[in-house]
């Protein structure tokens, strides 16, 4: 008798639990959000994301869970999101070099165009060699790539990821190429770094900002407009103050926000617009950027689109000029 | 000798697969080597450990064959002798009431998995999977299976989504 | 100063709610841990989620807590069910299940969580002495050595597992290692063995294919039985005995922990290769007689297993500390959210925060102490489990299995994954192959791929660098002699050799 009372109890509370999240329409969001991550938990993409999250959520109401679904680039987890239902609780967060270049690498037709995008962050790629290298200016290791083309090892996250793109920036200025030798994050590259197996790696700034200031990593160069002090008297200096040619790339580095299909109706993208500015001027979230040297620099939709515009066409040239992809940006419309 | 019989097919079965994995990676090999990847050093294609792996699965299985058939008079023989004793004691296990029992849970299973997931809410579907096998296999009265899958799932779903805050498929 | 940290963190633990904190994250982990499918690491993401707006220190402790009480879990169910709860404890399930079998569950799941917790415990007294020497060690790891590390690893695990015909669990190895070729491959991004299908490019997940190989065998064996015969005996354990068996093997514990804080270190391989590096060690290491008894029940390999296992977690913490490298998966997790806290693990950690590596390590301490009395209160409900009717109970844990596959990456994909491989595992099971080296392989797989091809870039294709490099000369001594044993050669040796000087 006992059990029967409980388990009806338990029944009535489980049919009060579905009823509540069927609730209608129009009061959006009434249950949790996912928030997508392409990458493992742990990684720049992955932290601002979950900054970012909790902000919108205390505007939001609801609970942001982040999803984290690493794989094939960050193309998978984004391509869950683009075939999802657009109902407003399956967002994306990625880093927009992976994101604008999708479609010049084949996993997808659709652009930057198709999405509602507000950016937060921009965070740059910075060269960094092994302590015990021999290369004590961005100047020796350029010098160094041209001697030996194709001989220079640089460590990236993978093809496509932030770092690739600064390697192929370097690459652009040494007018010789450099050894590609990918990892399997920003994290595996760094330690590679330490080891010595590389002889640089440039990934974002944020993901060895403290191994710089300990020493255990010499930083080159930034590839920012500006110098960047990470700490008092540690200063990165920016690649333009030796090779000021090289304005046509920088800045480059890694731009991340939160991504929905189109699609949304106004009302609801009204409220997420609310919540991210909301988001980006949370102290939590200052903290965490200036933690990380990252620049906090929001956008709302319709400048995302306008700055996406540039960067898609600077990200995507780049692969192309390089050979890493032989699908012509001009097909989707990306111009030079 | 049930042992031998085993490792006999099992080894042939495996040749067969590391055969289908040489054979696609010299696929993929002439793939990589084309653009726009232009990998032509079959070491640092994409290729090279499936090749590998390949005829490593390969090697271990001849092994695995020669030790099953080690110590017999006539290989040969022997060998044909497993794979027909094999055979006959699969056919004859496939007509035990067990067996029938174990294909027919699986069936049930790939219903739940295949069909209801995705389409039906998932408590319905885990509710009636759980009653639905607890009947099939006679398990124990009727309204008992009833209950227990009534109280199991509405346990997991708090579990789930209450205490730990996921989202069930 | 040391002192005045250690004495502060304790304080900081023993206050009211953050003991309440420690035993609530700790039955969380330990339940998640149980329950199959569940792993570490997705319990600490989880976790992640709803500590950031806790007070911090409170926050660190439930994210040990529930490290802790995960990896240590996984036990339960590989002893009593013989399906691992996490890959970590699929060790354990060798000779943990025939103890359970014996009737001894209770004996089983005291061993390995007394174990369990004195691994996490002599593990933390590394991370408190000997982080930064520790740190340039792994440093010495290069993607040769990961490549043969990770070769390493499934060959013993093959050798220990198939009882007696290694060549069968290295085929299973090898199998487990193609299912990991699947998808994009990491270096070139070049499609492998997908088919055009988006699902499959991103890789087969570890999480579906350990349910599969493990738990759905499990579950169909349970239906063709007759109910009641299949209920086991239980005798009542007496903790004496439990105590005295661990004292017994105070050697072999503190071996597998320094093997576990070893594995733990090096970063990308965790708990998972601790456990079986650490059995093959005390296998190996006992007399010829004993080592039949390996996979019967023998309970040093479940003490070593499982004290490798757990040793994994402070050993995995060390790269975090020294330099914000994460040493195994969960570990990746918990950087995450120290980092989301407000700490920066890495070199300036000692300048800037210096208690934070003494209360990290006291928390380990006190959550493997929680750990240990939590766990064995709920063994005294998990092993009824053992009494239960399996009919009543498999088709419960089948419902389990689909929720701990969805929920890896919440995508539909991922059961269907988990059906296939249980119908692998069937196969598997009929033709007497070890599941465990296929697992391993899949854990392992993405290593040794990506580190193999990485490092043949750097030598341009050259096998030379392999045959100079001090540490990959004794992984591939050791591995060139296992082979050679496994498969007789040096036994025919022998033999040649006596005949010649017989004749």
């Amino acid at each position: 008798m006992k059990n029967l009372i409980v388990s009806l109890l338990v029944l009535v509370a489980l049919s009060g639990m579905v009823f509540a999240q069927g609730g209608s329409e129009e009061s959006w969001p009434n249950k949790n959000i996912n928030l997508t991550v392409p990458y493992n938990a742990g990684g720049t993409t992955d932290l601002t994301a979950r900054a970012l999250g909790n902000g919108m959520s205390k505007v939001l109401g609801v609970t942001i869970n982040v999803v984290n679904t690493p794989g094939a680039g960050g193309s998978a987890g984004t391509l869950n999101v683009q075939n999802a239902k657009v109902d407003g609780y399956t967002m994306l967060a990625n880093g927009m070099l992976a994101f604008t270049t999708m479609p010049i690498n084949g996993y997808t037709d659709k652009t930057f165009r198709d999405w509602d995008i507000w950016i937060a962050t921009y965070a740059p790629n910075t060269i960094i060699v092994p302590k015990n290298s021999p290369y004590n200016t961005i100047q020796d290791l350029i010098e160094a790539i041209r001697k030996n083309p194709g001989k220079i090892t640089a460590g990236t996250a993978g093809i496509g990821s932030g770092g690739h793109f600064g390697a192929e920036t370097v690459k652009a200025i040494a007018g010789a190429d450099y050894k590609h030798i990918t990892y399997a994050g920003g994290a595996a590259a760094v330690t590679a770094t330490l080891s010595g197996e590389v002889d640089f790696c440039p990934q974002l700034l944020a993901e060895f900002k403290d191994l710089i200031i300990a020493g255990e990593v010499k930083a080159l160069a930034s590839l920012a407009e500006e110098d960047i002090e990470i700490a008092p008297g540690v200063v990165i200096p920016s690649i333009l103050d030796t090779y000021p040619e090289a304005a046509k790339f920088v800045p480059m580095g890694e731009v991340t926000g939160i991504l929905i299909p189109k699609g949304l109706d106004e009302a609801k993208l009204a409220k997420i617009d609310a919540a991210f500015q909301s988001a980006v001027k949370e102290k939590d979230f200052l903290d965490f950027c200036s933690l990380k040297s990252f620049t906090v620099n929001p956008m709302g939709r319709a400048e995302s689109q306008a700055y996406l515009e540039k960067f898609a066409s600077k990200a995507c040239y780049l692969m192309y000029d390089a050979g890493a992809t032989t699908i012509d940006p001009a097909k989707f419309g990306i111009n030079r | 000798m049930e042992n031998k019989t085993k490792d006999t097919v099992f080894s042939i079965i495996m040749m067969l697969l590391g055969g289908y994995v040489v054979i696609e990676s010299v696929r993929m090999a002439r793939k990589a080597a084309s653009p726009p990847y232009n990998i032509t050093t079959l070491s640092v294609s994409p290729a090279f450990l499936p090749v590998i792996l390949g005829i490593a699965l390969i090697v271990f299985s001849v092994i695995l064959l020669i030790m099953s058939l080690v110590g017999e008079k006539h290989p040969a023989k022997a060998f044909a002798q497993h794979i027909t004793t094999f055979s006959t004691r699969f056919v004859a296990a496939l007509q035990t009431p067990g067996i029938l029992k174990m294909i027919g849970g699986v069936a049930i299973m790939a219903v739940l998995t295949f069909l209801m997931m995705g389409r039906i809410p998932f408590w319905i579907g885990g509710t009636l999977f759980m009653f639905a096998t607890m009947l099939f296999l006679r398990a124990t009265k009727w309204w008992k299976s009833l209950l227990s899958s009534i109280i199991v799932m509405a346990a997991m779903v708090l579990l789930f989504q209450v205490a730990f805050g996921t989202t069930l498929p | 100063m040391t002192a005045q940290y250690l004495l502060n963190a304790i304080l900081t633990v023993l206050t009211p709610i953050n003991l309440l904190f420690l035993v609530l994250s700790t039955t969380a982990g330990l339940m998640m841990g149980v329950l199959p499918g569940l792993s570490a690491t997705m319990a600490i993401a989880l976790l992640t989620g709803l500590t950031y707006n806790f007070p911090t220190q409170s926050a660190l402790i439930a994210l040990i807590g529930v490290y802790v009480g995960s990896i240590s879990g996984g036990c339960q169910s590989a002893i009593l069910l013989n399906i691992p709860g996490t890959p970590a404890s699929a060790a354990t399930a060798l000779d943990g299940f025939p103890i359970a079998k014996q009737g001894k569950g209770g004996l089983g799941i005291f061993l390995a969580t007394t174990v369990s917790c004195l691994g996490t415990i002599i593990s933390v007294i590394f991370v408190l002495t000997l982080t930064p020497m520790l740190t340039s060690m792994a440093l010495k790891f290069a993607s040769w050595e990961f490549f043969l590390l990770s070769i390493f690893g499934i060959l013993i695990c093959g050798a220990i597992t198939a009882q007696g015909k290694a060549v069968k669990g290295w085929i299973s190895g090898i199998l487990g290692l193609l299912v990991a070729m699947i998808g994009l491959d990491t270096v070139d991004t070049f499609a492998r063995f997908s088919y055009g299908n988006v699902n499959m490019m991103s890789g087969i997940q570890l999480i579906p294919v350990m349910i599969g190989l493990f738990g759905f065998p499990e579950i169909v064996k349970s239906f063709k039985g007759d109910g009641a015969s299949e209920i086991q005996k239980l005798t009542k354990f007496k903790a004496r005995e439990g105590f005295k068996l661990v004292g017994k093997n105070i050697g072999t514990i503190i071996r597998s922990a320094f093997i576990g804080v070893g594995v733990g270190i090096i970063p990308g391989v965790g708990e998972d290769v601790g456990g079986w590096l650490s059995y093959w060690a005390t296998k190996s290491l006992s007399s010829e007689e004993e080592k039949q008894t390996f996979g019967t029940g023998n309970p040093r390999g479940v003490i070593s297993a499982e004290t490798g296992n757990n040793a994994c977690i402070g050993g995995a913490i060390i790269p975090v500390l020294s330099l914000a490298v994460p040493g195994s998966a969960p570990a990746a997790v918990l950087l995450a959210a120290f980092l989301m806290h407000g700490y920066r693990p890495g070199p300036l950690l000692m300048t800037e925060s210096p208690d934070f590596v003494y209360n990290v390590g006291i928390y380990l301490v006190f959550a493997a102490i929680a750990m240990w009395v939590i766990a064995l209160l709920m063994a005294k409900v998990t092993v009824r489990v053992l009494r239960m009717n399996k009919k009543i109970l498999m088709p419960i844990i089948y419902v389990l299995c689909i929720i701990g596959s969805y929920l890896i990456n919440y995508n539909m994909f991922d059961i269907k994954v988990m059906f296939a491989f249980g119908i692998v595992g069937m196969f598997l099971s009929y033709m007497d192959c070890p599941p465990a080296p296929f697992l391993l392989g899949v854990i392992l797989g993405p290593m040794a791929d990506s580190n193999l091809r990485r490092a043949l870039r750097l030598s341009d294709g050259s096998f030379a660098p392999m045959f100079q490099r001090p540490i990959c000369i004794v992984f591939l001594i050791v591995i060139a002699a296992m082979i050679l044993s496994q498969l007789g050669v040096f036994r025919q040796l022998k033999k040649v050799n006596t005949r010649r000087k017989t004749a």
